[in-house]
């Protein structure tokens, strides 16, 4: 399975950009997509999901045109929206059913094996039977999970899936998709970097349409190696240095407040070298939490 | 299509307005054609009729359905919207064409049920009071031309008017001010347009029901009506359910390229 977006933009009614040139190629595993809230994630998503077109540029998944052959992409498709929704009546077991009747499925049978495995793999067996009005947030979740699975899809799209999930409820969902990834395309969509972190071996960092970054996630924190710094500041200091340096986080601990901070060299005599993380890469990249600093 | 209607019905029943309506229809209808309605011992002899206890029971239940059908049926393709499941539905591989016949049929099938407990109610209402057995044939015959054409067309328009709306809410007003206009014109169809243009299921009520009760026929305050005008009836509601089935579609399939186009969901 492979992907290619060739010189994509998207532009929306009243000029509004949704993605511009964007040229991109995904290949099997799990490929997180990151970015701010607006950065044209959901719009690339929804591109190669086939739900909309590219205003300029084309995109081919695995040699079919989203703009030409949308059915034959459909096919292969699996796609958990970021707005996934259930119908309350209805128990997952008959949701999926459903669902897989609007796939085309017509023979029962078969709807029932790919129910019951679609079940299986989003861990729904012992509760299929329970009308999903009753289900949690992360429950529902994973209704939608066996939904994108009912066609056993080459290709898994999924749009900032733990977005309202608790943390237990996260790892669960990490953990099943990175279970799910095997020998398939699966595109992680999300704002949170602690999601990419933890299941993707592949990335892009995306920003006001524009790729930024397109790597690994160990290569984008090594390229960020030497620029994360540690602080203990006095409260009147913190205002200075939020002026200075780009500060990631800040953290009031007994010593003092605990700043971390983005520089490319020692900011003050006191400052520790710390390991970085994708967050800080994240922040290096896309402009971070205090965006306007002044010259370092 | 099967799969669809199915589950469209399925949830239909689990929703509780759905059997408000079909309780408070049914005990109008059975209300109707019965001694409660008509207690004087003059009227016994209507009871004899088969086709006045069920142009009664249909005639009530037209009425009253005319109206509620519409609000049962307003936001059976709008709520994919409300309740998000849209976006996952469009990813697969059902046409609009399936889809939107799916829902609709699901929607007059569940209307058609609500006529129900009268098939099962008159005959045993007309068991009691006469000891004779009902004309099944007459319950069947007004129920297909006084209650379903006009069902149709509810349907059909509520389901069109709503989606191109894209809300059901400024449906609601209009639509009951139309239904108000049109029913109470029930006694006042004396000519052949307002016979043809109607939805209250009352132009076959007249050409081919009241005419066979021999009290109705002889009652000069009945306004006439042939059955041509009547026919013509019928076929306008089903030609005109069709016609908003056809541009249900179409908006549906334009509405998907449209939104393909400019990506009205936003970024």
């Amino acid at each position: 399975m492979q992907i290619q977006v060739e010189n994509v933009t998207k532009i929306y009614a009243g000029e509004i950009v949704g993605v511009k040139d964007i040229n991109l190629e995904i290949g099997n595993g799990m490929f997180g997509l990151l970015g701010p809230n607006g950065a044209g994630k959901t719009t690339l998503m929804r591109m190669i999901a086939t739900l909309l077109k590219p205003t300029v540029g084309d995109i081919h998944v695995d040699g079919h045109s989203v703009q030409a052959d949308s059915m034959a992409i459909r096919r292969m498709l699996g796609y958990l929206p970021q707005d996934f929704g259930v119908y309350p009546n209805l128990t997952a077991r008959e949701f999926l059913d459903y669902f897989a009747i609007l796939d085309g499925v017509k023979d029962a049978s078969k709807r029932k094996e790919a129910v019951e495995r679609a079940s299986d793999i989003a861990g729904l067996s012992a509760v299929e039977n329970r009308k999903l009005k009753t289900f949690s947030g992360g429950m529902r979740q994973r209704v939608g999970i066996a939904q994108a699975f009912l066609r056993s899809p080459q290709l898994l799209i999924v749009d900032e899936p733990t977005a309202g999930l608790d943390p237990e409820e996260r790892i669960r969902f990490h953990n099943l998709l990175s279970e799910i990834s095997g020998d398939r395309l699966v595109i992680l969509s999300t704002h949170i970097v602690g999601d990419v972190e933890t299941t993707c071996n592949d990335m892009a960092i995306i920003k006001n349409g524009s790729l930024l970054v397109r790597s690994t996630p160990p290569k984008l924190i090594e390229r960020v190696q030497g620029k994360v710094w540690e602080v203990i500041a006095a409260d009147e200091a913190l205002e200075d240095i939020k002026r200075r340096h780009r500060v990631i986080s800040v953290v009031r601990k007994v010593e003092g407040i605990c700043v971390r901070l983005l520089a490319e060299k020692r900011p003050t005599e006191n400052a520790i070298a710390a390991s970085p993380t994708l967050e800080d890469a994240y922040v290096y990249f896309v402009g971070g939490v205090n965006e306007h600093v002044g010259p370092e | 299509m099967r799969g669809i209607v199915r589950y469209e019905l399925r949830m239909r029943w689990r929703s509780w307005r759905y059997w408000i309506v079909f309780l408070l229809a049914s005990a109008l209808a059975l209300f109707m054609p019965t001694p409660l309605n008509y207690p004087g011992p003059d009227d016994a002899p209507k009871f004899f009729s088969s086709w006045w206890m069920a142009s009664q029971a249909f005639s009530g239940l037209t009425l009253l359905m005319t109206l509620l059908a519409a609000f049962l049926v307003a936001d059976r393709i709008v709520r994919d919207t409300t309740l998000r499941t849209r976006e996952s539905i469009k990813v697969r591989a059902v046409g609009e064409a399936e889809y939107v016949l799916g829902k609709y049929l699901a929607s007059l099938i569940a209307l058609a049920l609500i006529a129900g407990p009268v098939f099962v109610g008159i005959p045993i209402t007309k068991w009691v009071i006469t000891s004779t057995l009902m004309n099944l044939w007459s319950l069947l015959a007004v129920f297909l031309t006084m209650y379903l054409p006009p069902m149709a067309f509810v349907a059909a328009l509520a389901l069109t008017a709503t989606t191109l709306l894209e809300n059901p809410r400024p449906f609601y007003i209009p639509f009951a001010i139309l239904w108000f206009f049109d029913s109470m014109r029930f006694r006042l169809l004396n000519s052949w347009i307002r016979g043809v243009f109607n939805f209250s299921g009352a132009s076959p009520f007249q050409a081919f029901f009241s005419s066979v009760v021999l009290f109705m026929a002889n009652d000069p305050q009945m306004p006439q009506m042939s059955p041509a005008v009547a026919a013509a009836n019928i076929s306008f509601l089903l030609f005109t359910s069709a016609l908003l089935l056809v541009a249900l579609v179409y908006f549906e399939k334009r509405r998907r390229g449209a939104w393909r186009r400019t990506g009205a969901e936003g970024r």
